[in-house]
């Protein structure tokens, strides 16, 4: 029976000590109740609280914590739907409105942020939201601030870990870049043509001019020589015209010398005639002083043969 | 086996137990246990007299520990970076209206700020009060 009562007391004065003294670490704060009313907050270090009438109803950390809000399907402005993941900083600052303001803040704290950030989306384009962290915190802050003052937690941070458009979003977005780097490969390709086809005409056309001066001046040269020829060639038959003519004049006078005469002539002329006869020609037109000389053939001829017979 | 030595193993547990835990309250029992055992080697008859006077000396000591505590108190903690935010110098990256709110940067962290004024962007301001979430800004020229 004695061990019975003692073993009660040392249980009931154990749990007494145990529930007065509380020891509260660095960063974290109790919400302490007294009779069920608010009655102050445990800080960090050595606390005394009076059992049975003080009840420590919540510890809260105070350091800044983090909640994954699982991938929300989002729409932009230009009607998208994207998968947003994103991140949030919260710490609780004021432990007894984190207490009694909201029922469970965490959970608050995570709807409040993903409804905001679907109407901050809601208003931005897809390039936007893709490179647009700055905009969304700033965005955000305003609106998860008048949201979250009343229930003593403050929201640092909203981080945008990853969006993820539609696949075939992406694709349409490869198939641009794609389009974009061809069509700059292409408009080069057609300018290095360009340059090329220029390059060759100007060369083509500047070895023709090249080439047509130099015909010209050949033909130049030809035709000074030609003339210069020509004109050695004039001179030189003029000198034989002359030389003929001087030496046809030296004849007539040494003919004349000679003292040509009727019997000469006539002589000649029949000489010809002869030659004239021996020609293939069966018709020999003679002219009428002609036949007078022949006429006088024979009268000619008959001198001689007297002349021989005297001989 | 006689009661003291038995307090006395009982004292010893509890204080390390009190070593390993850091709850402080065990030091106290394993006191009264002590003394426990010093009454148990006293009078080793009266069990009843002895659980008692232990006990007593533990609520006293526990008693005791308020002044101890409010000693300790005084003693200096880690700061939150967040409480020592009044007085301090922001930069407003988005324009206060009266009656509305705008945003200030204090040291990387953007707060929803007011303000009696209506301040414009880039301006230098002072913090005058911190609420849980909004602080109340004023112009940093009228300090100086």
């Amino acid at each position: 029976m004695d061990l019975v009562i003692i073993a009660v007391i040392i249980i009931v004065v154990f749990m007494f000590i145990s529930l007065t003294v509380k020891i509260v670490p660095q960063q974290r704060v109790g919400v302490v109740e007294r009779l069920g009313k608010f009655h102050r907050l445990l800080t960090p270090g050595l606390n005394i609280l009076i059992p049975v009438i003080d009840k420590v109803r919540i510890n809260h950390d105070l350091r800044i914590q983090q909640a994954n809000v699982p991938p929300q399907t989002v729409i932009t402005k230009d009607n998208v739907q994207v998968q947003i993941d994103t991140i949030i900083f919260y710490q609780v600052v004021g432990p007894e409105q984190a207490t009694y303001g909201i029922s469970d803040y965490v959970y608050g704290v995570r709807n409040i942020t993903t409804a905001t950030m679907r109407q901050i989306i809601g208003k931005m384009e897809l390039d936007e939201t893709l490179s647009g962290r700055e905009k969304i915190s700033s965005d955000i802050r305003i609106a998860l601030d008048e949201a979250t003052e009343k229930w003593g937690v403050r929201i640092e941070r909203v981080e945008v870990i990853d969006i993820k458009p539609p696949l075939d979003i992406q694709d349409a977005m490869d198939k641009q870049m794609k389009a974009e780097r061809n069509k700059r490969a292409i408009v080069l390709e057609a300018e290095a043509a360009k340059q090329d086809m220029i390059l060759r005409a100007e060369g083509d056309k500047q070895s023709k001019i090249l080439k047509a001066e130099g015909d010209k001046e050949a033909r130049i040269r030809e035709a000074e020589g030609l003339r210069q020829a020509q004109e050695l060639e004039a001179l030189g038959e003029a000198k034989a015209i002359e030389a003929v003519a001087e030496a046809e004049k030296a004849r007539i006078q040494l003919l004349r010398e000679a003292g040509l005469d009727e019997q000469v002539l006539a002589y000649r002329s029949f000489e010809a005639l002869t030659e004239v006869s021996k020609g293939p020609a069966n018709k020999v037109f003679i002219p009428s002083n002609a036949i007078e000389t022949l006429g006088s053939i024979g009268a000619i001829g008959e001198m001689f043969k007297s002349k021989e017979g005297k001989k | 086996m006689e009661a003291w030595v038995i307090w006395l193993i009982a004292a010893g547990v509890l204080l390390v137990l009190e070593m390993m835990t850091l709850t402080f309250y065990l030091l106290w029992i394993s006191i009264g246990a002590l003394v426990a055992a010093v009454v148990a080697w006293l009078v080793p008859d009266a069990l009843l007299l002895q659980v008692i006077i232990g006990c007593v000396v533990a609520l006293v000591l526990t008693a005791f520990t308020k002044p101890l505590a409010r000693r300790l108190r005084t003693s200096k903690g880690y700061e939150d970076a967040g409480t020592e935010l009044v007085g301090k110098q922001g930069v407003v990256v988005e324009a206060i209206e009266p009656g509305q709110y705008g945003i200030v940067k204090i040291g990387g962290d953007t707060w929803s700020a007011t303000s009696t004024q209506s301040i414009g962007k880039d301006e230098l301001v002072r913090v005058m009060k911190r609420g849980s979430t909004i602080i109340e800004v004023e112009r940093w020229e009228e300090f100086i």
